[in-house]
């Protein structure tokens, strides 16, 4: 059996050589970045173009990366049939979406793609004792096998890279059984990643 | 020749029924077992709690790694662990910095197995230690002491 690839897919920091040597010795294989437009190699470390796309402005023609759409309100999710193919995952803006109702996770659930949750963003609300009932949600939606939920780390400088068995113990910490903390860090991140892959060899 | 054939019958029946009646009583067994079994979960079976050594090792990002001391480690991740944690969890688990080389780097941190995860939770939390910006990176964990040493040699 191989072993999964590690990715983190929002790393959004700088790229230069300290921050590449540090994400290889944290285990990392592949990183997804905005910063980048195009597939690089850096000493070992796979750099992959990232978009996070806003419903309106999809679809996004020629881009070869990770498509993340970013989900505002209720209304980005509505006739959702029509989001398959044109992006890899979802990334919900937990502020501006305010509560919801059940049509809108019945649309997330329906949509079958995986939802993004950035550990710096989350650790900082269990920190400073925001809600995170959303979240928990989303957690429970994912052991019961409803949903698909994967872990990155956001970090915006080598400083707040995470480390993956860090990010797993968020998730363990929370109340999600240990196999799915460790598939959400080390399996869903690949597999959205072979999606891509796919896509291109496609095209 | 009848009553014959009607015992022979009622035999293969009684068997038959037999056979059904263990299978049902396993099944039940089993099932009581399954339902008893996540009900006293968490709440009356207390684990042993055993100890796990964490190699970790610290990287900086910033300043020079020898200014970073053994007493600041261990202040940090202990503040980084209540701050997760709370009181309680630090004494339940009672991270304990057992190793530290301060040369290269590597230290080993002692825990509770069932708090390890939160440890190393605690571990990325830990940004700073004596004005040196750092990021600790979890390596191994060991179930003794002198394997962590150990590992920590080859290392």
């Amino acid at each position: 059996m191989r072993s999964p690839v590690l990715a983190d897919l929002c790393y959004e920091g700088d790229l230069d050589q300290f921050s590449t040597r540090l994400l290889t010795r944290l285990g990392y294989r592949v990183v997804a970045s905005s910063r980048v437009s195009e597939s690089l190699e850096l000493e070992g470390l796979r750099v992959v173009p990232r978009v996070t796309v806003r419903r309106g402005e999809l679809p996004v023609r020629g881009f070869k990366g990770v498509r993340v759409l970013l989900v505002e309100s209720e209304k980005d999710l509505k006739a959702y049939q029509r989001l398959r193919g044109l992006v890899d995952s979802v990334r919900v803006d937990y502020e501006r979406l305010g509560d919801v109702d059940k049509d809108f996770i019945r649309r997330l659930v329906g949509l079958s793609l995986p939802v993004e949750l950035v550990f710096t963003d989350l650790l900082r609300k269990v920190l400073g004792r925001s809600s995170i009932d959303f979240h928990l949600l989303l957690l429970r939606l994912y052991t019961r096998g409803r949903l698909r939920v994967y872990l990155c780390s956001g970090a915006g400088s080598a400083g707040e890279i995470a480390h993956p068995e860090a990010m797993a113990s968020l998730l363990t910490s929370l109340g999600v059984p240990e196999p799915y903390a460790l598939g959400a860090v080390y399996r869903i991140p690949e597999v959205v990643l072979e999606g891509c892959y796919l896509r291109y060899s496609q095209s | 020749m009848l009553p014959e054939v009607l015992a022979v019958l009622a035999l293969v029946v009684s068997l038959v029924s037999l056979y059904l009646s263990l299978v049902t009583y396993s099944r039940v067994r089993r099932a009581v077992k399954v339902v008893r079994e996540s009900l006293t979960r968490g709440t009356s079976r207390l684990a042993k709690p055993r100890r796990r050594y964490v190699v970790f090792e610290v990287v900086p990002i910033s300043g020079d790694l020898s200014s970073v001391s053994r007493e600041g480690l261990e202040e940090a991740l202990t503040r980084a662990y209540r701050e997760l944690n709370g009181a309680v969890g630090l004494s339940l688990a009672r991270p304990t910095l057992v190793h530290y080389d301060r040369s290269r780097g590597l230290g080993i941190l002692a825990v509770k197995h069932l708090w390890k995860r939160q440890a190393i939770l605690a571990m990325s939390l830990v940004r700073e230690v004596d004005g040196v910006r750092v990021v600790l990176n979890p390596l191994r964990t060991t179930g003794t002491r002198r394997k962590a040493l150990k590992y920590l040699e080859k290392f």
